[in-house]
């Protein structure tokens, strides 16, 4: 019997993933306490696998849930959508990214006046983030931040695509930067603190609120681990039964809910 | 605990011991004031029956055969509590750690090495003098590990590990840039240089009271194949019950955890070294983690031999035909003395000796 109503009546109970935004807006609803301002979503995989082959259909597959969940972002009003994969991504494809993005951005968008701009990026080289942690005045540094990120065009959402090489060894590559500029003497070991390197390491990746694990176990993957300090993680161990979509709205819900008390 | 309980543990542990046990599993003990109130006891109490559970947990992975116990004490951020509960806390420590060096048979039957991990600079006189004690006393024993993180956080912990590098780089104990096939600071010479310096790599990450955040613990050792558990209870009510389930799920992924860290042993091992040298100075178990098992040293060989640049950016092909460059292996054998060195000496953590389990 049960096995009967979860045939015939489950397609009914999750809603289908959304092809408008007013679906999605309606869907969230209006009682959320709070929002995220970055949402974090680690991926399943991508079609590039550990060893070096590429499976066309699964990296088309990967790239259309970026640009779904990219739609779904930005019709809540999440400001940072970062998203982790198994392997890094080569800038052909980054562009090849941009372009589904923006096709899929029209389309979402087609019944509203104005389309957001989300634009895509993976993070520099960690030799360029030592210079912020010397500029002195941090009004100007975020105003500074926004313009950089994507060579100073205007974005609703920023997209930022992760592999795990920014995990563990940029860190370790961090401390090697740091080596060399205290080598120059641009730097003491003293001047290290944990303002400092947030400082630094904040420069290319806030820290997400929320993040969101679409794998079947509970594996953070190498995401940054400096950044995720705080953030609530969100897991479904049932992946092949529900869809994307509802665990997007549960995970905003749960988030909505929580009480952070920062240790007191 | 009733005659039947105890046989239908043991019963369960030598069920579980047919599959992989965790060499190492870390506990974010939360929800003890909140139960402290659930019962009607108060915070305090609820302090001491957590500390409770936390016997009672040990003594269970020890009888399992884990090597590693690494529990969130006292997370720097906990000092912004009320100052009556802080003084419970401290006074908790102090007089368990006195008992755990001194009276414990669970720490003399399983050669239980105590760790305290974090800035302990921040503690009062008298729990700095107590926790030195506990340290000194164990530091001999190296059938298992008891890490207390007592005052830690991961942010502090990677900035210590950090600094340390760095200065030991403005001292020239090391060297930050890449000569030939080798570099000093590797991502696991960062993970060398944390206060989880003998540990092998953490398995198993369970956080009670229902909340679905990691609160600055363990962030760098919980990043990658470890497989992190929520649970819905407080921490006074978790039993050796609840953890058979994690465990059991635990099992599902051992195999898979097991082969993606060779994988990844395997990128590590292009990127720093050759490992055709048994007799390392520095063989922690997480280089024995990362290291290939010997039957595949062989094919290891032959992989680096046919390989011309690694998976990492960091190594290039360098043309070693210069007369007078030392072979792979000696330039290995100087990065390995050089980094032991440096964890004896300017890197040495006095709460955190290092120590080969065995």
């Amino acid at each position: 019997m049960k096995t009967l109503v979860q045939v015939f009546f489950l397609p009914h109970l999750f809603p289908v993933a959304p092809e408008l935004v007013r679906i999605v807006r309606k869907d969230v609803g209006t009682e959320l306490a709070k929002k995220p301002t970055h949402l974090a979503v680690i991926t399943q995989k991508s079609g590039i696998t550990l060893t070096g082959e590429v499976d066309e259909t699964e990296e088309n597959e990967w790239h259309a849930r970026v640009a779904q969940l990219a739609q779904w972002s930005s019709a809540v009003g999440i400001k940072t959508l970062s998203i982790m994969r198994n392997a890094p991504l080569d800038p052909e494809d980054l562009e090849a990214l941009q372009d589904r993005i923006d096709h899929t951005m029209k389309d979402f968008y087609k019944e509203e006046k104005r389309v957001p701009i989300a634009l895509v990026r993976t993070l520099c080289p960690v030799e360029e983030s030592l210079s912020l942690v010397f500029k002195k005045n941090n009004s100007q540094a975020t105003i500074q931040r926004d313009l950089r990120l994507h060579g100073g065009r205007a974005f609703d959402l920023d997209i930022v695509i992760l592999s795990p090489e920014d995990g563990h060894d940029r860190l370790a590559g961090n401390v090697r930067l740091l080596g060399e500029a205290a080598l120059r003497q641009q730097i003491s070991s003293e001047q290290i603190t944990t303002s400092f390197l947030d400082t630094q390491l904040s420069a290319e990746l806030t820290e997400p609120e929320l993040l969101i694990i679409l794998k079947d176990d509970l594996d953070l993957s190498s995401y940054p681990p400096w950044h995720i300090r705080l953030t609530e993680i969100y897991h479904h161990p049932d992946q092949a039964v529900i869809p994307v979509y509802t665990m997007f709205l549960q995970a905003l819900h749960r988030f909505a809910k929580c009480d952070q008390r920062f240790g007191k | 605990m009733s005659t039947f309980s105890r046989t239908m543990r043991a019963v369960a542990i030598k069920a579980l011991q047919c599959g992989s046990i965790p060499q190492h599993i870390g506990l974010i003990m939360d929800g003890n004031r909140r139960y402290g109130r659930k019962v009607h006891v108060g915070n305090g109490k609820g302090y001491y029956l957590g500390y409770e559970t936390l016997e009672e947990i040990l003594a269970v992975c020890m009888e399992m055969g884990v090597k590693v116990v690494t529990v969130y004490a006292f997370s720097i951020e906990n000092f912004k509590r009320p100052a009556d509960q802080v003084d419970t806390l401290m006074e908790l420590a102090k007089t368990k750690l006195a008992e755990l060096c001194e009276h414990s048979e669970l720490v003399r039957q399983y050669g239980i090495g105590i760790r305290v991990l974090g800035d302990t600079s921040l503690l009062p006189e008298d729990v700095r003098n107590v926790i030195r004690k506990a340290v000194d006393l164990t530091k001999k024993n190296n059938r298992a590990i008891l890490n207390m993180c007592f005052p830690y956080t991961s942010r502090e912990e990677l900035t210590m590990a950090t600094r340390s590098l760095v200065s030991g780089i403005e001292a020239h104990d090391l060297n930050p840039r890449q000569v030939s096939l080798t570099v000093d600071i590797s991502t696991s010479v960062l993970e060398q240089s944390l206060y989880t310096r003998s540990c092998p790599p953490m398995d198993i990450l369970i956080r009670t009271s229902g909340e679905i955040r990691l609160s600055d613990f363990m962030l760098w050792q919980s990043s990658r194949e470890c497989h992190i558990e929520f649970v819905d209870c407080f921490w006074p009510e978790f039993t050796f019950w609840k953890l058979l389930p994690i465990l059991l799920r635990y099992q599902l992924r051992a195999i898979p955890i097991a082969q993606s860290r060779r994988e990844y042993g395997r990128g590590e091992v292009a990127e720093d070294d050759v490992e055709g040298d048994e007799n390392v100075l520095l063989s922690t178990n997480i280089g024995k983690a990362r290291q290939t098992s010997l039957e595949q040293e062989q094919d290891l060989v032959v992989m680096m031999s046919q390989r011309n640049s690694s998976e990492s950016t960091l190594v290039t092909s360098e043309a070693d035909g210069t007369a007078g460059k030392k072979s792979p292996c000696g330039l290995t054998l100087e990065k390995k003395q050089r980094v032991s060195s440096f964890l004896h000496h300017r890197g040495y953590l006095p709460n955190c000796p290092i120590v080969h389990l065995q």
